[in-house]
This record gives C-alpha cells, sequence and structure tokens, in this order.
C-alpha cells in the first residue's frame, strides 16, 4: 500500500519540441513509494515523453522533478539514473551482449559491484522472470516476449526505487503480453513502485491502484482505477475509456 | 630465356628481395590497418560529438573544438593522394628538421619504413574514422537511450555497447580498407621504401627481366588480397554472435550452435 513516502515529484512540467510542438503542459504529480502507476490515454497525447522526462531521456522545458525531495538537476545524472529504472516499448537489449551479460554489464560500471555479484543478482532476477534458461542467449535468439522479461530483470539488477515502463507489451503478441503482465503483477504484489505506460486497460484497472489519463499533453483525470473508470466526469476520458472496452469485446 | 625461366630464375636468385618486400609491404598494411583502425575510432567519437541539453559551456566548447579537430583530419588525410601525402611528408619533415633516418632503429625498420608507417596509418586513420562513424550511426539509437537509462556513461556505453556493434557491422569494410592498404602501400615507393613492388626494381635492375617481375609480385598481391578476402568472410560468418569484450561470460553449459538448436 502505498504510504506518504514520496519517491518522485513532478510539478508544472512542460516539454516542447523545436520550441514549437508543446507535448507536455503543466503537468504535476507524485509517485509514492510503493505506488502503481498507469498512465494511459491516445497516441501522441505525451504519455512516453512524461517518462522519458523523469528518466532525463528528454529535458523538460519548464517545471521541476524532485527524486526524495531534491530536484534532480542538483543530482548526479547516472547516479539518480540508477535509481529510476526504465523499460522501453522496443526493448533495447544489448545486441552484443548475451542475456546474462545484459544484466551483468550496468551492475559493473555503475555499480561497481564485483562479477561474481554482478552474475549472482543477475541469475536471481532472470530466475524471478523465467529467463534463467536462457541466459547464454543472444537477444536475436530469444521471442519478444522474452526480451522484455530480460529487459524488465535488467532494470531489476540495478534495485531501482522507481521502474518506468513505456508501453511494454505494445509491440508483443496476446501471448506474449500476458508472460509480460504476469511478471509485471508479480512485481507489483511485492511492492515495486511503477509507473507503467499502457493500453492495457484490464491491467491497468487490475493492478494500478493510481491511474492518470492524459490527453494533447494535460492530465485529465487522475485518480484510482476504479473511478476514472466508473465516476469521472470528463467526456475525452469516458470516450476514450469507451472505445478501448468496445474494441476489446 | 622464356617467361617461364625468367620467372624462375628471379625467383631462384632474388627470391630475397621479393621476400623482404612482401614483409614491409605486409608490416606496412597491418600496422597501418591496426593503429588506423584505433585512430579512427578516436577520431570517429570526435566528429560524432553532439551537444547534449545537459552540457555546461565549457564542455560545449570542447566538444566544437574536438568535431572540428576530426574534420579538419578526415577531410585533409583523405582529400589528398597517399603518394603526395608522403613526399609532404618524408621530405617536409626533413625540412622542418625531421630526421626520418634517425628515427629508424633497425635495418628493416629504417627511416623510409617509420616514415612509411607515419603516413599510411594517419591515412588510414581518416578513411577508418568514416568507416566507423558510419557503423556507429548504424547502431539503433535505443542501444544508447537503454544504457544511459540504466546510469551507464556516454563513454561505458560508446565502449562497451556502441563500438562494438559498430565494428561488427564495420567488419567487411574494415577489411576492404586492408586490402587497399596492401594494394596502395605500394605509392610508398615513392620515398624510397623498398616494398613488395619496389622489389621488382631491386631484383631486375641487372637482368631486365621485369615483366617477369611484375608477374611474381602481381601473384604475390592477388594471393595476398585473395587470402584476406577469404578471411573477412570466415571472420563475419564465425563472429556473427560472438564480438570479443571485457565483459563476455565463458559459456560454459551451453553453446551457441545448441541454442539455435534449442529454439
Amino acid at each position: 500500500m502505498p504510504s506518504n513516502n514520496s519517491i518522485i515529484k513532478v510539478e508544472n512540467l512542460a516539454k516542447s519540441f523545436d520550441g514549437a510542438t508543446e507535448v507536455l503542459k503543466d503537468i504535476s504529480f507524485e509517485i509514492f513509494k510503493g505506488d502503481v502507476i498507469a498512465i494511459i490515454g491516445p497516441s501522441g497525447s505525451g504519455k512516453s515523453t512524461l517518462l522519458r522526462c523523469i528518466n532525463q531521456l528528454e529535458m523538460p522545458t519548464k517545471g521541476t522533478i524532485s527524486f526524495h525531495g531534491k530536484n534532480i538537476n542538483q543530482l548526479n545524472l547516472n547516479n539518480y539514473r540508477s535509481h529510476v529504472g526504465m523499460v522501453f516499448q522496443s526493448f533495447n537489449l544489448f545486441n552484443n551482449k548475451s542475456v546474462l551479460d545484459n544484466c551483468v554489464l550496468p551492475q559493473r560500471t555503475v555499480l561497481k559491484r564485483k562479477k561474481k555479484e554482478a552474475i549472482t543478482i543477475a541469475q536471481q532476477n532472470l530466475s524471478l522472470v523465467g529467463m534463467s534458461d536462457r541466459m547464454y542467449y543472444k537477444p536475436e535468439n530469444i521471442s519478444g516476449g522474452q526480451k522484455q522479461r530480460v529487459a524488465i530483470a535488467r532494470a531489476l539488477c540495478m534495485k531501482p526505487e522507481v521502474l518506468l515502463f513505456d508501453e511494454p507489451t505494445s509491440a508483443l503478441d496476446p501471448e506474449m503480453t500476458a508472460s509480460v503482465l504476469d511478471v509485471m503483477k508479480k512485481l507489483a504484489n511485492q511492492g515495486m513502485t511503477m509507473a507503467v505506460v499502457t493500453h492495457e486497460m484490464q491491467f491497468a484497472r487490475a493492478v494500478a491502484n493510481k491511474l492518470i489519463f492524459m490527453d494533447g499533453g494535460y492530465i485529465l483525470a487522475a485518480d484510482t482505477p476504479e473511478k476514472v473508470f466508473t465516476a469521472c466526469k470528463d467526456e475525452r476520458v469516458n470516450n476514450f475509456l469507451h472505445q478501448k472496452y468496445e474494441n476489446k469485446d | 630465356m622464356t617467361l617461364f625461366e625468367q620467372i624462375n630464375y628471379l625467383i631462384s636468385n632474388y627470391g630475397s628481395y621479393f621476400i623482404k618486400g612482401l614483409m614491409a609491404t605486409l608490416v606496412l598494411a597491418i600496422v597501418g590497418t591496426l593503429v588506423g583502425l584505433f585512430l579512427g575510432i578516436f577520431f570517429a567519437l570526435l566528429r560524432n560529438l553532439s551537444l547534449d541539453e545537459h552540457d555546461n559551456r565549457l564542455q560545449r566548447i570542447l566538444k566544437i573544438i574536438g568535431k572540428i579537430v576530426a574534420t579538419v583530419h578526415i577531410e585533409i588525410w583523405r582529400g589528398i593522394p597517399m603518394m603526395v601525402q608522403a613526399m609532404l611528408v618524408f621530405f617536409g619533415g626533413a625540412a622542418i628538421g625531421i630526421s626520418w633516418a634517425r628515427l629508424g632503429f633497425s635495418d628493416f625498420f629504417n627511416g623510409y619504413m617509420i616514415c612509411g608507417l607515419f603516413v599510411i596509418t594517419v591515412n588510414t586513420s581518416a578513411y577508418m574514422a568514416e568507416i566507423v562513424r558510419s557503423g556507429m550511426n548504424g547502431v539503433d539509437k535505443g542501444q544508447m537511450e537503454a544504457a544511459r537509462s540504466l546510469g551507464m556513461s556516454y563513454m561505458q556505453t560508446i565502449w562497451h555497447v556502441i563500438i562494438p556493434q559498430a565494428l561488427k557491422n564495420s567488419l567487411p569494410t574494415i577489411g576492404n580498407e586492408f586490402i587497399v592498404n596492401i594494394k596502395d602501400s605500394s605509392v610508398l615507393n615513392v620515398i624510397g621504401l623498398t616494398e613488395l613492388y619496389a622489389s621488382v626494381s631491386a631484383a631486375t635492375n641487372r637482368n631486365y627481366f621485369q615483366i617477369a617481375g611484375y608477374i611474381i609480385v602481381a601473384l604475390i598481391y592477388l594471393v595476398l588480397t585473395l587470402c584476406t578476402s577469404l578471411l573477412i568472410r570466415w571472420l563475419s560468418k564465425s563472429k556473427k554472435n560472438k564480438i570479443s569484450n571485457p565483459f563476455t561470460l565463458k559459456h560454459d553449459n551451453l553453446t551457441q550452435g545448441e541454442s539455435n538448436n534449442a529454439l
């Protein structure tokens, strides 16, 4: 259950590209320890950009992001990033490394862990995501769902305080989607703090404790999934959710 | 004497000339390609520097200077024929007080060889820089983003993730550059360096069997380049999944073949 322990606080965040296209407009929200936040909304609404701003892969144009109360601009960027893991839609496993090496390399280079310790931690996390039997495979020899599970294990090896998921299942077929969602549910049950950009409404409703709906760069609704799904008065939110459920049926 | 007898005569009496020339050509091509590749990676990194939103003022200035230095280096060394470069470096160096003869340290590695090695290495570095840069730009952007999102620094990402993939992508072109160096090292005879091509003059200046001499070196060049082509092709295939790096772990209980079969 979420406590009052704030990990990330986003305040009045704005992001524009080339000084013209404003993708995020005045975004404010907070991620508390244990939160599972689902960020939903139509394509182009700024969901992915928001996650990328939190991980500093994009620099916000305005506003502040705080990590444990400190503005992240005052923190060491690489150190901060090692606490905020990110899982991408396109997996982005290192193609020149085996599954195990993918998990070992960041631990060795960023956390300076000893090789033996790094391998043990990597094996534990690969086992957690059900990939311990593919440790020595190269990314090109495993399926999309397996790649995404390895990407999750790689992020977990850094022992992050928050995991950001950017549409982790959008590139997967339903069967593989289920395997990745199972891992994410497992993590949520273990108390991992997560922010998930997703189009999986069932997952958002069942697993998230907070749901953020974005459109046009604004947050239109932020509440518990039940309240957003059943009691939200915003027409655009209702239309979107209605369409999503109709399409599912 | 028939042509065949002339060839036989040259091999029997002047074989050591050709072997010495062959050694010089191989040293020039191997050192030029390997050190040129190493320098090329450095210049590729400099030329690929891009301004980042996180950079401070000093970092921006240094990046711009680095980019300019790399661009000037690449354009100058790619834009002038190696023969002209060799003349400029050898005689120009002497004019400004560089004694190439004094830099030599053995009969084989004499002043001509040192100067030749310098020219072919720096010349190759310019081509390698563009080859590696193109290989780096061919690596998916997501690779860099994933590494940076985990907290790896730019240089760690470049060294462990981007460069190995860029080199793998560029392996055929790098091999091609080695073949070019085997052949183009012949122009270094203009500064007095006796490599394979120049060994013909040394072997035939008394007997005038030039045609036979050039047939011999042509065959040697052909064998060298064909062997290199085969080697590169074999390397590209066998190293498909095995680009070495300091973090590659030994595959104790599963070979690549098994892993492929298992799928």
